[in-house]
């Protein structure tokens, strides 16, 4: 009952909020961006000149273009026009909480187990679970991001992937590309067939080959069917005909260099079309790559402390010498100590810390590799923060990728991976207006996205002030507000409920519900340091009260931290999403 | 790192002590390695600039020890979940990085058999490795021509895992028979399904079942079965099953209690590949001895000591060595533990396993003779390259350095190098580990 209610209720809240976001209608839906920096493509720049876009397409581009009488005009002086963003595998519109990874469900049979269970659920569209109110999609369009290829979220075939506009009045809206790809990867089920990557490896040959024979089989009965065994009709089979046929690609998940080499060891055994996604360790099998010709999409995400902020500091420090801070202080004994550490070190230490750093560098740098090696590639968001993007993305750069080759990994390559080319990718005459528009390069570090136009609907962003007192990872009164969070608890079902942070002087309450619980609790404590939220409770779990201490790390419109149970007897990360206001 | 190792597969071994297992010793002799095969095998002999040459004066040169029965190299080793998973293969896992195979390198170890796990009464297909490392291709460390093999249990892993774990079948060892049974005829059944089909007699192609055409290819003789086994009882029972079916190629592996049933397994043509000295760590394999491969030996069974261990896998030649304490084994009985004979079990006698023209370029070189105590294993050539040279042994020997751990894992102790034969089992059953 209570689950129908909060069904209910999300139906009642994502309805209002659409109407309140289009009740009011737009004056006009013709727009002109004028003497602009016009970046029509990756090495294509038109200076001072003029964008026109017309019925959610780009009417025109150039230095004599004639607005139309009906155009809202943009001052486009020293701004830059781009392509609007099309991530090529993201999750982008899919809630987190659709993200179970659960223990080991009960009744189920461990060496047979079903197949949704057991993470095949190759019938999947994102369609189901895809919600126009997810804040991912307006964190990604924060970012510049119009398009996403949205892939589910599960295990080894969760589903099939759509091309999705960032924005729409409805789910239908948001889809301009139906089920073009198939979901794959090497993720085992929790203690149930196949448990372990050589079980799913074998999975995959088992339902491919099932699948090439029953596709056979149909066809034979269609055309004869006298005499002939009646074919079965199971959903996930019948989902990968399309697979066998090579109609759509598998979108391979394959972080780690062994990931990549199994997939493509699977893909060269069993014959589907491949997109390699979420490379993050890929760059020593680029000659393979590149004779296969296999599509590549590498991870937007870098290991942890992969981008170095000690030389930053260095560099402001060195910039305000004479006014030397508190914090700078504070920064230098730490650096003083960390030397004092070094010095400790044994060489056989020191030699290992060195190798990880160039590890971490060689991660930073996979992205110039990829394109020394002249394999055009796109980027996945499936694992990055959307605001650790722009970030990576320039750590990228400063490891000697190129500006050009950034942008056309998120312009022009993933609208040729996904095949939409000539609708989107670039600001040429005809195509989508999917389009952003910054106040300097975007390449620059303090580069403010203006607007973002996704299919000639104008998003106005609100530009951060730069000059603000408190500096970044300080709080801000951003924090307030409802959040979603989960919680996942090793071995078990996720936890999930909203987090509601309250902010009057300087001081934090928080209010938390956990599950289906209505009433929620009150949290008088809440110490909020920089951008890090710490307070603690106590609940009653099957009678017994349980102490429960959080720290979350905010960021944006996310966070992620670490929930201790009964004083550290159990730790379980958790992690959260604002719900837009 | 991997640049330390020139792709030359040329190289002279000049003057040593020769230990070829299969044509007894030769003092004072030169092996000369050429494209990663063993091309002379005699006095004297000279080559050119630009090939490699060794002193080895004052060593002993044998071949490259063979590991019958470990888990080094690979990501994963059970796939638990289900009593029969003959489908799976950690060939698909190998994992070039894994530094063990260095480490094995440094105990004289060319070739290893990296199996499954011993949860399942069928376990997962296992992957004749050559110890390439520096290779970064999982591919590059399959041996070329190595048949297939396949992990077995009997006993008490299985019925725990299967049996207490999720309450089905095996519970018992009789239930473990069945099991078998019930594969095979399954197996078979599915066989003749496919020969109707592929003959016209039936129109429709029956339902592929990946795991099926596995068993098949055992019933047929395609695969090699190695099968975790200890008590004599049980090892009866296996032979029985096997002759029914008309299966012949197996290797019994730890095989404790074989000494009890030596003669049976000469008559079946059934091989052992035992621990030296090791026993008591559960209930079922307490009734054991040092003497078992002494006696297995001497009644002709083809018998290997194996290491089972990241650790072990270090001084097999050690291992062997306790036979000749335990049983009286000769010199070339003990090592053929460790050399011809292992590679017998895993079908690769005519490639590896003694110094023979034609043979593979892999070379163990010890300080002393390798049934010696004293004895240190100074360099170690697969296919005639040099993979581990004692005198050019750095720190850290890692290919791959995950940027996210801080503290390496390969610092410490790690404790997956020891008996991985249950890893990967549900926690609540990690007890006993062989």
């Amino acid at each position: 009952m209570v689950k129908h209610l909060c069904i209910l209720l999300f139906l009642f809240t994502s309805v209002s909020l659409s109407w309140s976001q289009n009740d009011v209608p737009d004056v006009t839906s013709t727009f002109a961006i004028t003497n602009a920096n016009i970046i029509i493509k990756p090495g294509q720049v038109i200076k001072e000149a003029t964008i026109v876009i017309k019925d959610g397409l780009i009417h025109q581009v150039g230095k004599n273009v004639s607005i139309p009488i009906d155009a809202e005009i943009i001052a486009g002086d020293s701004m830059f026009v781009y392509a609007g963003f099309i991530a090529a595998a993201s999750h982008a519109g899919i809630p987190s909480k659709e993200e179970k990874r659960q223990g080991r469900p009960d009744g189920v049979k461990v060496s047979d187990p079903p197949n949704d269970v057991a993470g095949i659920t190759p019938q999947k569209s994102i369609r189901e679970v895809v919600r126009l109110t997810d804040g991912s999609i307006a964190a990604m369009r924060k970012e510049g991001f119009t398009l996403s290829h949205t892939l589910p979220k599960g295990r080894m075939m969760a589903g099939r992937g759509s091309i999705i506009l960032l924005d729409g009045k409805s789910v239908d809206d948001m889809i301009i590309a139906e089920d073009v790809s198939m979901s794959g990867s090497l993720k085992s089920a929790p203690r149930i067939y196949p448990g372990t990557t050589i079980g799913v490896l074998a999975k995959w040959r088992q339902l491919y080959k099932q699948a090439d024979l029953a596709k056979d089989h149909e066809k034979k009965y269609k055309m004869a069917p006298t005499g002939m065994k009646r074919p079965s009709f199971s959903k996930e089979i019948k989902s990968l005909y399309q697979v066998v046929s090579q109609d759509i690609p598998v979108f391979f998940s394959a972080p780690k260099q062994m990931d990549l080499h199994r997939a493509m060891q699977l893909q060269q055994e069993l014959g589907f079309k491949m997109v390699a996604t979420d490379i993050e360790q890929g760059w020593k099998l680029i000659p393979r790559l590149k004779s296969s010709g296999t599509a590549v999409i590498l991870a937007m995400n870098l290991p942890k402390g992969a981008i170095k902020k000690d030389n930053k500091k260095d560099k402001k420090k060195g910039d305000k010498k004479d006014k030397d801070t508190d914090e700078d202080k504070k920064d230098a004994d730490k650096k003083k100590d960390a030397d004092k550490k070094d010095e400790e070190m044994s060489e056989d230490r020191k030699a290992q810390k060195e190798r990880i750093k160039k590890s971490k560098a060689d991660y930073v740098a996979q992205a110039s590799a990829f394109e020394k090696a002249g394999i055009p590639f796109a980027f996945s968001l499936t694992k990055v923060k959307s605001s650790d993007i722009k970030k990576n993305l320039l750590a990228m750069i400063e490891a000697g990728l190129s500006e050009d080759a950034a942008l056309a990994a998120l312009t022009t390559h993933p609208a040729k991976i996904l095949g939409i080319s000539s609708m989107a990718g670039s600001l040429e005459n005809g195509k989508m207006a999917n389009l952003i528009v910054t106040d300097t390069s975007y390449f620059k570090e303090k580069a403010n996205i203006k607007y973002v136009f996704v299919d000639g609907e104008k998003h106005e962003m609100e530009v951060k002030k730069k000059d603000k007192k408190k500096s970044d990872g300080d709080a801000s009164s951003d924090m307030a507000g409802t959040w979603n969070y989960v919680v996942d608890v090793p071995g078990d079902s996720p936890v999930e409920g909203t987090l509601k942070l309250m902010s009057s002087d300087e001081t934090y309450t928080a209010e938390i519900t956990m599950d289906n619980d209505d009433e929620p609790l009150g949290i008088s404590e809440v110490e909020v340091d920089g951008s890090n939220v710490s307070f603690s409770f106590t609940t009653t779990i099957d009678g017994q009260s349980m102490p429960i201490s959080m720290s979350i790390d905010i960021s944006d419109d996310e966070f992620d931290g670490t929930v201790s149970i009964a004083g550290g007897m159990m730790t379980a990360p958790i992690t959260g999403t604002k719900i837009p206001n | 790192m991997a640049s330390q190792w020139i792709s030359a597969q040329d190289v002279l071994i000049k003057n040593g002590t020769v230990i070829t297992i299969t044509d007894g010793v030769k003092e004072n002799t030169d092996v000369l390695i050429q494209n990663g095969k063993i091309k002379s095998i005699s006095e004297g002999l000279s080559v050119g600039d630009g090939v490699r040459v060794i002193d080895a004066e004052g060593m002993y040169v044998m071949p490259g020890i063979i590991d019958a029965h470990s888990h080094i190299g690979i990501d994963v080793v059970n796939e638990s979940t289900a009593p029969v998973t003959a489908e799976v293969k950690v060939g698909d896992v190998i994992n070039p990085y894994s530094v063990s195979i260095y480490r094995a390198l440094a105990g004289g170890v060319t070739t290893s058999h990296a199996m499954h796990g011993s949860a399942n009464a069928i376990g997962g297909q296992c992957e004749t490795i050559k110890h390439r490392y520096g290779e970064e291709d999982p591919e590059a460390l399959k041996m070329e021509g190595a048949p297939r093999t396949i992990k077995f249990a009997l006993g008490e892993n299985p019925m725990r895992v299967h049996g207490e774990g999720q309450g089905i079948q095996p519970k018992t060892r009789m239930g473990i028979e069945q099991v078998f049974r019930k594969a095979f005829a399954e197996a078979e059944v599915y066989e003749k399904e496919w020969k109707a089909y592929q003959s016209g007699t039936t129109k429709t192609a029956p339902a592929y079942d990946v795991r099926k055409e596995a068993v098949a290819d055992i019933l047929s003789g395609e695969i090699i079965i190695h099968c975790h086994s200890y008590r004599a009882d049980e090892i009866l029972m296996l032979m029985n099953v096997l002759e029914d079916y008309g299966v012949n190629k197996i290797c019994f592996q730890h095989v404790n209690e074989g000494f009890k049933v030596a003669p049976e397994l000469a008559a079946f043509g059934a091989s052992a590949s035992v621990f030296a000295d090791w026993w008591a760590y559960k209930f079922e394999v307490y009734y054991s001895t040092a003497y078992n491969a002494a006696i297995l030996t001497k009644n002709n069974v083809v018998t290997s000591i194996n290491s089972d261990s990241g650790e072990l896998i270090r001084h097999l030649y050690h291992e062997a060595g306790k036979t000749q304490k335990y049983g009286d084994l000769t010199d070339n009985q003990a090592l053929r533990l460790i050399t011809i004979n292992p590679a017998t079990q895993l079908g690769i006698a005519d490639k590896v396993g003694s110094l023979e023209v034609g043979k593979d370029g892999d070379i163990a070189i010890f300080s002393a003779h390798p049934l010696s105590i004293y004895a240190i294993p100074q360099m170690t050539v697969v296919d005639g390259i040099v993979r581990f040279d004692i005198s050019a042994d750095p720190v850290d020997m890692r290919l791959d350095i995950n940027p996210e751990e801080e503290v390496p894992a390969f610092y410490e102790l790690d404790s997956h190098d020891h008996h991985r034969c249950m890893e990967g089992v549900f926690e609540e059953l990690f007890t006993d580990q062989h």
